[in-house]
């Protein structure tokens, strides 16, 4: 196939408006990405962002409003689904029902016209791949909801696709099952070496499994970047706020040094930062700083002083609430493991609020 | 909601007696009536002697010449054939027809699919026998499809297409009467199917011919069965239209029996008939239950 700098899947300027152009909804606002060959790419945001639309663009369903995209250079945009190398993973599986699994296996293959040796080695192939040895000859309506997804991977990966594409493949299986078919996700993108372009709205998957991720809301793409990227350095608000659990301080900028930076709440709370800012005295911000980088410390001895307003077990960890003097409140997040002090404190206790080093993050929108 | 007359047989009987009863009166008893007038001696005054005869059935292969002796005749073999013939060929048309009619339907919004589906039925409204006479109006000498030649000069005042009293007309007539009852359960049936599944098979590189040849038809036999049964079955028996656009040169099953009663009296030769026309019809309803339970195992039955 192509080298490892080819784009799998570039979108260039594409807009998608549903309806009349009078009174049309915009789905997707003047996207443009590139997706790597042979990378693991997610496209997250909320229901109703564009995820799903862009997707459908990929393989078809849907027409672009305006814009191109290009599948390893070639133009497809005004291709039939038919007429495209891509295939689809539908979050409802879609199996055929007046099938057996090896003739659902088998049908991409088939419409190819691929020769029946071919074919029955493939299919053989691929129920071995996603371990369904033992049910090539039942029927989708006999199977549970792990057992179709499988095949629906199978039935997507048989004629060898250029780029696969996965609508929220996992939305409607049980937690447990869902988290193994992450892992099994993976392996297969691995293992097949074809790009994998991957739908949902559930954070964590998105975080678990992409090589990169296209945060997406409104029909903008927000932020494009790594699980790690994304998540300590959010490119805005919505990508804070949308990734994980997060703290987000109204401030403006107050006195500057050399190495540290005053930032004032609007309740008039002041925090001095050992970090400095590129940011003129007075901007409007918003600080971004994850549970687990907010610090409980001695009263008098942190940045700040509060109090404890809320405690939740979770487990493995609990999420603490504590209020500034301003009324803002942050949580922070600690590990239940055994002897931590933290434990000790109550509701209504006087807290010292510090933050981890270089934890912070400025946001301007 | 039906468990309690599950669990008593009796009570479920008692519940259902008023349909037994129905059944039994308008259905069996009459059915018995045809069976038993079939193997009686005919009374040439209209009804029946009562000892028991094999003629009826005897006259549907055989003729009696000159000399009393048993001839083989093939002529009501032919009308058999015919009625069978045509009755098939009008059914194919309809699905032909009635098929994408119905796939149109179901892709409107659904508003529209109603509106639609309310129009299919319209000609229900009317009567048959008038809608009948507009055919030969259109058809017959003269009529609408003469006229324009006519008017370029190509007829003299007495010529015609013909196309009236052909083996044409009988089966664009019956096509016509019958394509509702061929729509509408092909409509139902896909109505029911997942239109993402057409998707799939897009997605798996079949073009719009291969995605209804493999994965729409074969999700809705059930309801193209059904729609050829409700079609087939009444174009064999029918007479008004067969008679009206066929004449007396396209003689079917049906016009077979309506003359045995009403014209020569032979009851028990018009039961016979009828009797045949009985056993082809079960014979197709079974044909249609296998059918439909191979659908249903599965998954998708109608």
């Amino acid at each position: 196939m192509a080298d490892d700098h080819t784009n799998a899947l570039e979108v260039r300027n594409v807009i998608k408006v549903y309806g009349g152009p009078a009174q049309g909804v915009t789905a997707l606002d003047n996207v443009s990405l590139d997706i790597r060959h042979n990378e693991f790419f997610t496209l997250l945001g909320p229901s109703g962002c564009g995820k799903t639309t862009l997707l459908r663009l990929f393989a078809g369903f849907e027409e672009v409003t305006e814009g191109e995209i290009y599948l390893y250079g070639e133009e497809i945009e005004d291709l039939a689904p038919h007429e495209r190398p891509v295939n689809t993973v539908f979050q409802h599986y879609a199996l055929f029902p007046h099938m057996t699994v090896r003739d659902n296996i088998a049908f991409g293959l088939r419409r190819l016209g691929k020769p029946d040796s071919e074919i029955e080695k493939t299919v053989r192939e691929m129920l071995g791949m996603v371990h369904m040895e033992d049910f090539g000859d039942r029927r989708p309506t006999q199977m549970s909801g792990g057992q179709m997804q499988r095949v629906a991977l199978a039935r997507a990966l048989a004629p060898h696709p250029k780029v696969l594409l996965l609508d929220e493949p996992l939305s409607a299986l049980d937690l447990k099952l869902r988290q193994a078919m992450r892992d099994e996700l993976q392996r297969l993108q691995r293992e097949t070496g074809i790009t994998f372009v991957f739908v949902t709205h559930d954070q964590d998957e998105a975080l678990s499994m992409s090589d990169r991720i296209a945060v997406m809301s409104n029909g903008e793409v927000q932020q494009i970047g790594g699980p790690v990227d994304i998540y300590k350095r959010p490119a805005n608000r919505f990508v804070a706020d949308f990734i994980g659990d997060t703290n987000l301080i109204d401030v403006s900028v107050g006195a500057r040094t050399r190495s540290s930076t005053k930032f004032r709440t609007s309740g008039g709370v002041e925090l001095a930062i050992k970090q400095t800012t590129e940011h003129a005295e007075g901007t409007d911000l918003s600080l971004n700083v994850r549970p687990e980088n907010v610090l409980i410390a001695p009263v008098g001895k942190g940045k700040t002083d509060g109090t404890l307003v809320h405690k939740t077990f979770l487990g493995r960890t609990s999420i603490y609430t504590v209020q500034m003097k301003d009324g803002t409140e942050l949580k922070t997040r600690y590990s239940n493991q055994e002897g931590r002090h933290h434990q000790t404190i109550d509701i209504g206790d006087k807290v010292g609020i510090d933050f981890a080093p270089n934890s912070i993050a400025v946001l301007t929108s | 909601m039906s468990t309690a007359f599950q669990k008593d047989p009796r009570s479920r009987w008692l519940a259902l007696s008023p349909t037994y009863l129905v059944i039994a009166i308008f259905m069996a008893i009459p059915l018995c009536i045809m069976i038993v007038i079939s193997f009686l001696e005919q009374n040439v005054y209209g009804g029946v002697h009562p000892n028991f005869t094999l003629a009826a059935y005897q006259q549907i292969l055989f003729e009696r010449d000159f000399d009393d002796n048993l001839v083989f005749d093939p002529a009501y073999l032919i009308i058999i054939g015919r009625s069978l013939l045509l009755a098939l060929v009008a059914t194919l048309i309809t699905i032909v027809i009635g098929f994408p009619v119905a796939y149109y339907i179901v892709r409107q919004p659904e508003r529209r699919r109603n509106l639609l589906i309310f129009l299919v039925t319209i000609p229900f409204w009317t009567n048959l026998l008038i809608r009948t006479f507009a055919w030969l109006l259109i058809l017959g000498r003269g009529g609408i499809l003469d006229s324009p030649f006519k008017w370029v000069g190509l007829f003299g005042p007495d010529d015609s297409l013909g196309l009236l009293y052909t083996p044409f007309a009988v089966v664009l007539g019956l096509t016509y009467t019958y394509l509702p009852l061929m729509v509408l359960p092909i409509y139902a049936s896909l109505e029911k199917l997942d239109f993402r599944l057409v998707e799939a098979a897009a997605d798996l590189y079949s073009n719009k011919w291969s995605a209804i040849r493999y994965v729409v038809v074969p999700l809705t036999l059930p309801g193209i069965v059904a729609g050829a049964i409700l079609v087939f079955i009444p174009c064999v028996g029918n007479f008004v239209t067969v008679d009206l656009l066929g004449g007396a040169k396209n003689l079917m099953l049906g016009s077979l029996v309506q003359f045995q009663f009403a014209t020569a009296r032979n009851w028990p030769f018009g039961s016979a008939v009828a009797v045949i026309l009985l056993l082809f019809v079960v014979s197709n309803m079974l044909f249609y239950a296998r059918i439909n339970k191979g659908g249903s195992t599965q998954g998708h039955g109608s």
